[in-house]
Formats: structure tokens, sequence, C-alpha cells
């Protein structure tokens, strides 16, 4: 295999709830982290995202650095399930996150 | 008059009245009462006689006594007082009066007792701090410094770490030395701040001024990052200026607290104490380590390792001999052929040292590169060598042992002009000299006297060691014995990366008392992955992370003898991803012209994986910032591994991270 990282953005609608859920998978790194950032402000323009990392394979600083950036701003919640390969390094990153969409919504709703 | 005493003092003093003499001494020496008041007409023991026993008795020698006198300005009064008595009183006396002594004679003794104390405080003290300025008198090093001050309760304030920056004026930074509680993350995020970065230890070097902090959270915005990073192990720091003999600013001390901690002035002042018998101990060391670096520098930047070859992981190392500061004749190269899988190794000595030496060994080390490209053959390269060697003075007798390792082919092909062995080091830590080869020194007779070829297979996972002789003789040991002793050293580091293994062997194979002779080590590891190792040499440039990480994912779930599970697969990948970008990047400026290499281990305890490159990370706090890309780089590499050790050396960094099995995420699978 020599191609670069690849992600897939999956966009769940018709779910309740105000905020879009935005499920990622395959990998994140310096070489793609742009155009996932440009990707996701398109869905931020919008309204509130629930952004889903846990089927991710890999995300690196890069992916942390725009992850950073879209919750400064406000109006991004993260999901990473417990079970995903990610959760080390984000508790280590000190990325604010939700075991499940569900949670996530919860928040939202709570909010 | 007894009853009488014990009024008019147990009307403000504990008072106990004794019957003589002799119970008054036995009292005093089960009591130690705070004073003695004693008539001088006693039965048993008169008062002069108590009095002398008092002062002969070293435990009530300092015990203020007052004598009651019936006969004012009489022989007794003056007995009494040559006796040791205190003070005296004549009969008939009032109450006020004999208060008013005894009162004015309490405040003097417990004024002794203070000036005693402190006296003896003070004391203690300086015999301390005199023990530690002669310990940090004989330090080796800034690390040992740091140590033995912290080793010592007065000088060290009872702080539990310690860092100690030094100004590198040329460039404008500090670079920090910690030791104590500083966690391995902080240490390399701050081993080298600017000068004028937003870190307290830098205000100090640059001011010159001392900081006293007893809780860093009360420090102003600007130094947020730091109050931050460093709030585990100081939350408290005291920082003085190190000056130089010439009063100018060498760097700064900082002795730290995990918890708020006020100190006393006295204290405050200890700790300039101790700043000043630090920095003349730092400057000599520095002084040493200049002296020694210039020679190290010199000779590494005369033999140069720019390995360009994607066939193989090479590292060398260069060892001056310990006492002197000296230029040397021992020469190490790596030639990248123009198939780039093939790779030139050498390493070579000269008879002599100093500027002749090297003069010669750089003559003799340019032409076998070129000689290199000239010709495939080894022992034809070592025949274009020693004709040009014939016509250089000073050549004569030069030892080298060349070799070309071809990575496709799995085999490495040699030739060895009257230099010790190469030593072939396989995967499972057995060892093999190569013996074949064999050619007489360069230039050692009229002629030159072509020597044959030796061949040797060279199976991915392992290693092949060319060296000086400066690295196994010893006076008094036979070369067999030495040869040995190089065997034993070398199979130790079979699973360790080539730039470990270079650094490892200097360090088991050191002689007491240092190296007497230079030494030059060359390790050459080929590319390629057995169940047990995996080894890349990908060019340093961003596009080549993702194909990188995916070999080593592949290795890892494929053809890895272990399984481990998937959250410490992703962790190896991420770490080494991590530290690849910050090798290609701030080690090699993105050239893609150099070689970023990656040697990953892999037993049933965890991984090791190694990622080296040919720079010098120029890091400072500013660029390492847990926000900054380079700074989230470092935290994912500490924060995932289990041990993380960044090597910097001339030639280039080296970081190697550790990653243990855990029970619970063993699987059978």
């Amino acid at each position: 295999m020599t191609a670069p990282a690849r992600f897939e953005l999956r966009e769940e609608a018709g779910r309740d709830g105000p905020a879009t859920v935005v499920a990622l998978s395959g990998e994140v790194d310096a070489g793609n982290a742009t155009d996932l950032e440009r990707a996701l402000r398109a869905i931020t323009a919008r309204g509130p995202m629930i952004l889903d990392l846990s089927a991710l394979d890999y995300f690196d600083s890069a992916g942390f650095g725009l992850l950073d950036r879209l919750l400064g701003e406000g109006g991004t919640l993260v999901v990473i399930s417990p079970q995903s390969v990610l959760r080390a390094a984000a508790s280590i990153m000190m990325v604010p996150l939700h075991d499940s969409i569900a949670d996530a919504e919860g928040a939202l709703a709570g909010a | 008059m007894r009853a009488h005493l014990a009024r008019i003092l147990g009307s403000r003093w504990t008072t106990r009245v004794v019957a003589d003499g002799q119970s008054a001494l036995q009292f005093a020496r089960d009591h130690r009462p705070d004073l003695l008041v004693t008539d001088v007409m006693m039965p048993t023991l008169d008062g002069v006689e108590l009095v002398t026993a008092v002062r002969a008795d070293p435990g009530l020698a300092t015990l203020p006594v007052i004598m009651l006198s019936a006969r004012a300005g009489t022989e007794a009064a003056g007995e009494g007082l040559a006796a040791g008595a205190d003070d005296y009183v004549v009969k008939p006396f009032t109450a006020k009066d004999l208060v008013g002594r005894v009162a004015a004679r309490l405040d003097i003794a417990a004024r002794d007792r203070s000036d005693r104390e402190r006296r003896e405080t003070s004391s203690e003290r300086r015999t301390a701090l005199a023990e530690l300025a002669a310990e940090l008198s004989t330090a080796a090093s800034v690390q040992d410094a740091l140590a033995t001050l912290l080793a010592s309760p007065v000088g060290s304030l009872g702080a539990r770490s310690a860092a100690l920056g030094l100004l590198d004026g040329e460039r404008g930074l500090v670079r920090i030395a910690f030791d104590g509680e500083f966690q391995a993350e902080f240490r390399d995020r701050y081993h080298v701040v600017a000068l004028d970065a937003p870190v307290p230890m830098s205000e100090v070097v640059r001011t010159g001024r001392a900081l006293v902090i007893p809780d860093t959270s009360e420090l102003d915005e600007p130094y947020e990052a730091v109050v931050r990073d460093a709030a585990p192990t100081a939350r408290a720091a005291v920082i003085e200026p190190l000056r130089g003999a010439d009063g100018a600013v060498l760097g700064a001390l900082a002795l730290t607290w995990p918890e708020p901690h006020e100190l006393e002035p006295a204290e405050i002042e200890i700790a300039g104490q101790v700043a000043a018998m630090v920095a003349p101990a730092v400057a000599r060391i520095e002084t040493r380590e200049r002296e020694h670096r210039i020679a190290t520098e010199l000779q590494e930047r005369l033999l140069g390792l720019e390995v360009r070859s994607r066939g193989a992981v090479v590292s060398a190392v260069y060892q001056p001999a310990e006492e002197l500061m000296r230029v040397g004749g021992d020469w190490y190269t790596a030639t990248t052929l123009e198939d780039s899988a093939r790779i030139a190794v050498s390493v070579g000595d000269v008879v002599g040292h100093g500027l002749r030496g090297a003069t010669v060994m750089s003559q003799l080390r340019s032409a076998l590169g070129a000689a290199a490209l000239a010709t495939e053959d080894p022992s034809g390269v070592v025949d274009l060598l020693e004709r040009y060697a014939m016509h250089v003075a000073g050549a004569e007798c030069a030892t080298v042992a060349y070799a070309v390792i071809d990575t496709d082919a799995g085999t490495v092909r040699y030739s060895c002009a009257g230099h010790p062995f190469p030593l072939l080091v396989a995967e499972d830590g057995s060892a093999r000299y190569l013996r074949d080869g064999r050619r007489p020194p360069l230039a050692s007779r009229a002629g030159v006297s072509p020597g044959r070829t030796g061949c040797s297979e060279l199976p991915v996972g392992s290693l092949l060691l060319l060296y000086t002789d400066g690295l196994v003789e010893r006076r008094g040991e036979s070369l067999g014995a030495s040869l040995d002793r190089l065997a034993a050293a070398a199979a130790g580091c079979a699973r360790l990366a080539a730039g470990e293994v270079c650094r490892e062997l200097l360090g088991r194979m050191a002689p007491v008392g240092g190296y007497s002779d230079d030494a030059a080590v060359v390790v050459a590891r080929p590319v390629g992955s057995t169940p047990h190792s995996f080894v890349e040499a990908v060019p340093a440039d961003p596009s080549s992370a993702a194909p990188l990480r995916h070999r080593l994912r592949a290795w890892l779930q494929g053809s890895c003898a272990q399984r481990f599970a998937r959250p410490l697969v992703h962790d190896v990948l991420l770490g080494v991803g991590e530290a690849v970008n910050n090798a290609a990047e701030h080690g090699s400026g993105f050239d893609a012209r150099r070689i970023v290499t990656v040697e990953v281990f892999a037993d049933g305890e965890g991984v090791s994986a190694s990622v080296s490159d040919s720079g010098r990370w120029t890091s400072d706090s500013a660029a390492s910032r847990r926000e900054s890309r380079r700074g989230r780089g470092l935290t994912l590499i500490h924060g995932l591994s289990d041990h993380v050790t960044i090597d910097r050396t001339m030639l280039g960094t080296r970081v190697t991270m550790r990653y243990d099995v855990k029970p619970q995420t063993r699987t059978g699978r």
C-alpha cells in the first residue's frame, strides 16, 4: 500500500434534534486534515454538529489541532466510544468527549 | 528562710525548695531547672561547694546560679562568684529585689541560649554548605552537580527538584538540565528555551535578578503555559542567577517545590550562597565539556555522515581519547552507491594523531569515497585507495575495513587492510567475525598488494559492525580476549536501534578511567522485516508518512510473530507517526533527499520503536507548546508510550519509544 491517508465522512440525516450527526472512518493525518476541516466547517456553518470519531483507525496531531479549533468555536460535540482505539490519545489531548451519540444529543438537549 | 523563698519566687515561677546542698545538686541533675538560688550556709554541701559542683557538671555548666549572702562584701560572696555563681543578693533583701535579680538572670540566660542555638545552627549550616561546595567542586557534569545539590538537605532547602539553565548567548537560548521529579515530557519540552521566552528561568538569565515564587499560580498571564506544564513538580520556586568570575550571567539555578512554599529570608540567603557555589562548578564543567566537545565536533564535522541510502540504517560514533583534547586519526564513512539499494561503509585508522593525523585521515577518507564510486568490488576499491596512499606522506600503515551492503541480495562484501575484523550480529544475538578478505595495512611495503574480497550473507534483522582498535584494545589483554569481549557486548545489542547500538557499545566497552585511545564505530542494519523486527528508511517528505504507517500496520497485524491488541497497535502507529513527522519537519526541514529511519522491535513484552533523523531539532518552548502541532506530537509521543528517550547528537536526533503489553490488552488471537 502506498496510498495517502483517506477518510470517509457520513452525514446521518433524519435524526431527532437540531444537530447534524457526522460519523468519520478511515485515517486523518497531516496529509488530509485540511480537507477534513473544510468539509466539517461546511457543516458547522449550518448549525450544531455531533462528530463521531469512534470508527477512525488513525487520527494524529494534525487532527487534534483541527478538533481544538472547532471545539474552541463552540457548536461541536465529539463522540468517541470507550471501545475506540482513539480513546487513549483523545484523553491525553484532553478532548472533551461523549461516549455515544445519544449522550451527546442528551448534552445538547440539556444545555 | 526556705518558706520565705518559696513564697517570693513561687508567685512567678515554678519553684522547688530543698533542704541542703547535696539535695540541691541531685535535684538539679535530675530536673534541669532554669535557675538555682542557693544560700551560702547549708548542711552537707555549702553554697560555694554546690556552685563548684554545678560548674563541674557538663550538663549543668550553663545553669544560672544566684547566691544569697548574709554578709555584704565578705569573702563568702567573693568565693561564691569565684566558684562560678552568676550573681549574689545580700541578706536581708526585699521580695522585689530578689524577683528582679532572678528575672534579669533568666532573661540573660534565655538570650544566651538562643544565641548559642543560632550559632550552632549557623555553624551546622556553614559546615553543610562547605561540604556541598567541596562535593560540587568534583562534580563531573551538570547533571551530577544537580544530583549533589538535591542530596544536600541544607543546600537544597528541602526542594525535591532542581533545574539548571545555561546561557547559549550565540544562539539566544537557555539550555536546561533537570533533576528530581520533573516529568520526561516536561524535560523534553523545556530542555531548550529562547532567552526571550516567557519562562521564569529565561527571565532570570536575561535580567540577572533572582526570582522567588512562593506560588506559581500567582504569576502573570504570559507565564501561563509553563506554569501549567510545571505544576505537578513546581508550584513554588526560587531561581538564582549563576555568575562567572567576571560577574557575567552564565545561567540560573532553580529549586522547586510541588506545593506552594514560603521561604524565610535566611533561606533565600542560602539559595544565593548555593548559587555562588554552583556557578564556579558549572563554569569548570562547561570549560571541560567545551574542550571535549570541540574535539568531538571537529572530528564529527570532518567525518560528517549524511546517509541517503534507503537500503540500510547506518549510524556512527566517534569517541575521542578521554584525557586529550585533540583530533585523531580514526575515521568512518558511509557512501550511498548509485543504485541506492547498496551502501558502502568503512572505518579506518591512520598512524598518529593531531592535525597531521587528521589531515592524512581526511585525504584517505575522501579518496575512499571516490574509489567506492569508481569500482564495485571492495578489494578493487581498497586497491585504488592503496595506490593513492602510496603518494601520501603519513599514510604508511594506515588500516581500513571497507564493506558494501547489498540489501536486495542480502549480502555484505568486504575487504580488510590490516584492520580488526568486521563483526556480524544475527537477530538472535549470535555474533560472528568476518575473517576473510584480509590484506596487509595500506602502503606498508613497496607496491600494491591486492587482496581477495570476502563475502557473507547479511540477512534482514542482522547488524554489521565496523570499529577501530581503540574500541577493543586493552593493555595486557590478548586480541582474542578483546574480540570475545566485543562479541559478548554486541550480542546484547541485537534488538536496539543502530544509534543506540553505537552508544551502548561505547558504554559497555569503556575501560576503567575512560578511553585512552580514540575510537570510531559504524553500525549498519539492512532494511526489511522479520517476525521480530521492522526496519525502513524513507525520504524526509510529508508524503512518506501514510505509506510507512500502512506498511507498519500490516507488519504488526501480519508477519510479526507477536499479536498485539488493537489499542497497542494504534498507539505504536501514532507514536511512530508523530516522531516521523517531527523528524521530517524539524530534523530535516522536509528535505526529501534526507532520510528518516524507523526501527521497530517486537517481543512478548511489547514493542520498541526508534525514529532517527540526521538533523538537530532547533526547538524551544515557544515552538513546542502543547497548542502547536509539534507540541501536540510530543504530548502524544510521551502520553501513549511507557518510556521515551530522545537522544540528540551531532549526527542527528533519535526518539525511542517503548510500549509495554498490559495484562488486559494481551489477546490470545
